[in-house]
């Protein structure tokens, strides 16, 4: 039996960009950014458990869904879906030594999109398309933490990072009605992200956090900011 | 201290550093089309002179008699009534001096080539400047007033077109366009506001006639030698939708006609198989009247061959099929089996432009068989100015095509009164599903037709030209959406098209239904906009 040793708060902001395809030959870039607050519970032999609650907005520029009777595509500015986010992250120290710990850390994050309404225009008849997304986030790796100094712990985070998703969007036009699924995954699938965690108390931590991402023509980008309180 | 100071930078702190578009405007550079070199090369043809090779009416016929124009007079009015399935068009096919012109002027491969050249690959950057809007305010609206009403809104001025008082503005920071548009329109000073789009070059066929096919890209030059000049944007988008697709070979579209002259070097290459000609009992559709060949060329011609003219649909094939004879009449049994037959060999789309005044349930039973195994049907409504023609007002299998003309206006005796074959007006009644160009189109005739070597094309006119370009958007959106139903892609016809009277009859009417086809509406991807920005 596990019995919490400390528990921690956090607030957070996220934002990553994802280059994703979603179909045989098309791709477009995810982008998102999302507002969390964690709950951390730490358990004896290194173990703590991170469950991650959130509200995101992802926007899915350029998305085309071809498969409708009339092909729809999600605009510049006008592709922002609201959503709960809900995630678990699990980390495990492995090595520990006087100034350098390595943790296995684990998380998976999911994006709940909410219902969105858009209009279809210039048509003859009225038309409107709705739409709901998700998609889930995966990574596991080592953390490689330096604890040389007192304060100020930067670390380096080796990932390996996929990321999937559907977009539902239904059409109605005239006597049209139609549904067309668009399946999507990044392009990367492996995460260069350093950090560090900064205590500006014993209590209150803040972190921070920039990923790169790369893929095969170029690279993802994610930036991480956390404020942690530990009771 | 305030709250609202503390959480505020904190939560659009984020915002501002993950800027939330990345989007850059990335023009492919490219050299603008010399229109005044096009223009040139138009007015040059115009001195070529025509007149020794030019049909001037009814029954002026030099190398062959025209069938066209000669059906009429020789048909027999019983027959043309009750039994005679008749092809009424007053169309008229001018032997062109295109081709005397062709061989005179050694420089006109080099200008086509120089278009050749120009052909730019696919479009698929942004739409619109992501920081920029367009506004016109009311001429009532003093310069001050906009000056400060543009401060108000925290927008800069970038540029005012001068003339036309049109004001480019960088909009705020953390506004976007959609939203700047909004706001402005809703300002009563403001005349208009959009965004600024992004132009682009489109696809453009090499093929030596497309400036004379207004249908597909009206530029608003002279249409042929000593023809009107139409209204630049009255066309049916084609060159914009080519972006999107320019159609399978998988896609094939019956043309149910007099046949198709399958030696014809600008379809030679889209013809699926020798079809069936019902006339003569025979596996051979060749084509002894015109008619066919011209409506299959509007469709499907060879396209960016660099000879002739463009079809609708690039790639599709065509698959002829012979109910008429060298008379340009027939019977409603042989349409029936026509229907049928094409239905049965792999037609998508059966073009029909051809009708009759009665109702005949043959041919409804034959379009029920044929709608009932997905294909899309197009029918002409006719040239009469009467009621819609049978098939064409079987409204629940076919779509009805009225004619409009190079103004975008339903044809009518007035505004056609000029035409070589005599006034006209397009048929009308509540079965006209869209509308389609039919005066002075421009399409292959069989070689045979003014004489062995001459230039195999000319002119047509009427609902008949109109049907074909109608045909040909069914089989771009077959060809790319294979699973949609004859029903469906009838419907996106319907509801793409632009309401070009809506002036005088907005909304689906009798005499253009939902208005001239749009093909970019119907093929390329509408970008959507949230309700809640509408609202």
């Amino acid at each position: 039996m596990l019995h919490a040793q400390k528990i921690k708060t956090s607030v957070g902001f996220e934002y990553f960009s994802r280059k994703i395809g979603w179909d045989v030959t098309h791709s477009s870039n995810l982008k998102s950014l999302f507002f969390t607050f964690n709950l951390e519970i730490e358990f004896p032999k290194e173990l703590s458990s991170n469950t991650i609650f959130g509200y995101s907005f992802s926007n899915y520029k350029d998305l085309t869904f071809r498969g409708l009777p009339f092909s729809l595509k999600i605009g510049e500015e006008t592709g922002t879906v609201g959503g709960f986010i809900i995630g678990e992250e699990i980390r495990k120290g492995l090595i520990a030594s006087e100034k350098l710990k390595i943790d296995g850390l684990g998380q998976i994050l999911g994006f709940l999109g909410l219902k969105k309404e858009w209009k279809i225009q210039d048509l003859a008849v009225p038309g409107t398309a709705e739409g709901k997304a998700y998609w889930w986030r995966v990574s596991l790796g080592p953390v490689f933490t330096y604890r040389g100094s007192t304060k100020f712990f930067p670390y380096l985070y080796l990932n390996l990072n996929t990321l999937w998703g559907t977009f539902k969007m239904q059409e109605a036009v005239g006597e049209l009605q139609a549904t067309e699924k668009q399946k999507m995954y990044s392009k990367s699938f492996f995460c260069i992200a350093a950090g560090f965690n900064y205590e500006l108390t014993p209590a209150f931590i803040l972190k921070g956090e920039v990923s790169l991402l790369p893929y095969n023509g170029g690279s993802d980008l994610g930036l991480m900011i956390k404020a942690m309180y530990s009771f | 201290m305030n709250k609202k100071r503390i959480f505020f930078p904190l939560f659009i702190f984020p915002l501002f550093i993950f800027s939330w578009n990345f989007s850059y405007l990335k023009l492919d550079s490219y050299k603008k089309p010399n229109l005044s070199e096009q223009y040139n090369l138009h007015s040059k043809r115009n001195e070529s002179g025509r007149q020794g090779n030019t049909f001037s009416g009814r029954g002026n016929v030099s190398a062959k008699p025209n069938p066209f124009l000669e059906e009429t007079e020789n048909a027999n009015p019983e027959f043309d009534r009750n039994q005679i399935l008749k092809e009424r068009e007053p169309v008229s096919l001018k032997k062109s001096g295109l081709r005397q012109k062709r061989r005179e002027d050694s420089s006109l491969g080099e200008k086509i080539g120089f278009l050749k050249q120009m052909r730019p690959s696919p479009y698929s950057g942004p739409r619109f400047h992501p920081s920029e809007v367009l506004v016109k305010f009311k001429d009532s609206f003093s310069e001050e007033m906009r000056e400060a009403s543009i401060s108000a809104y925290r927008a800069k001025k970038l540029k005012r077109i001068p003339g036309l008082n049109i004001y480019k503005l960088q909009i705020p920071e953390n506004s976007n366009v959609e939203e700047m548009v909004y706001v402005l329109s809703m300002n009563p000073d403001v005349e208009f506001a959009e965004p600024n789009y992004v132009i682009h070059t489109t696809a453009w066929p090499n093929d030596m006639l497309f400036e004379y096919q207004y249908a597909l890209n009206n530029t608003g030059l002279p249409i042929g030698s000593s023809g009107p000049t139409g209204k630049s944007g009255a066309d049916i988008k084609a060159t914009a939708s080519w972006e999107e697709t320019k159609g399978e070979g998988e896609s094939i579209i019956a043309v149910i006609d007099t046949g198709v002259d399958m030696e014809h070097p600008d379809i030679k290459n889209k013809i699926k198989s020798r079809g069936k000609d019902f006339v003569n009992g025979d596996d051979d559709a060749t084509d002894d009247n015109g008619h066919g060949t011209h409506m299959a060329g509007i469709a499907a011609a060879d396209t960016n061959n660099s000879e002739g003219i463009a079809g609708v649909s690039w790639n599709c094939k065509v698959l002829p099929v012979k109910v008429m004879d060298q008379d340009g009449t027939g019977y409603d049994s042989d349409v029936a089996d026509g229907i049928r037959w094409a239905a049965d060999n792999g037609a998508d789309v059966i073009s029909l432009s051809l009708g009759q005044d009665t109702p005949s349930m043959t041919l409804e039973l034959a379009l029920e068989y044929a709608y009932d195994k997905n294909v899309v049907i197009v029918a002409a409504a006719g040239n009469e100015g009467g009621a819609v023609y049978y098939p064409a007002a079987y409204d629940e299998y076919c779509l009805a095509v009225a004619a409009t003309n190079y103004n975008d206006e339903r044809v009518t005796l007035q505004n056609s009164s000029q035409d070589p074959g005599g006034p006209w007006e397009s048929n009308y009644g509540p079965e006209i599903d869209v509308a389609a160009p039919g005066e002075r189109i421009i399409s292959l005739v069989p070689t045979w037709y003014f004489g062995s070597g001459s230039f195999p094309y000319g002119w047509g006119y009427g609902t008949s030209a109109a049907t074909p370009h109608v045909a040909g958007l069914a089989a771009l959106i077959k060809s790319i959406k294979p699973h949609l139903t004859a029903s469906e892609i009838m419907n996106v016809i319907r509801y793409a098209a632009d309401d070009v009277n809506s002036s005088s009859h907005p909304g689906k009417d009798d005499y253009i239904g939902y208005g001239r086809i749009n093909m970019e509406k119907a093929l390329v991807p509408i970008i959507i906009i949230p309700l809640s920005q509408i609202k």
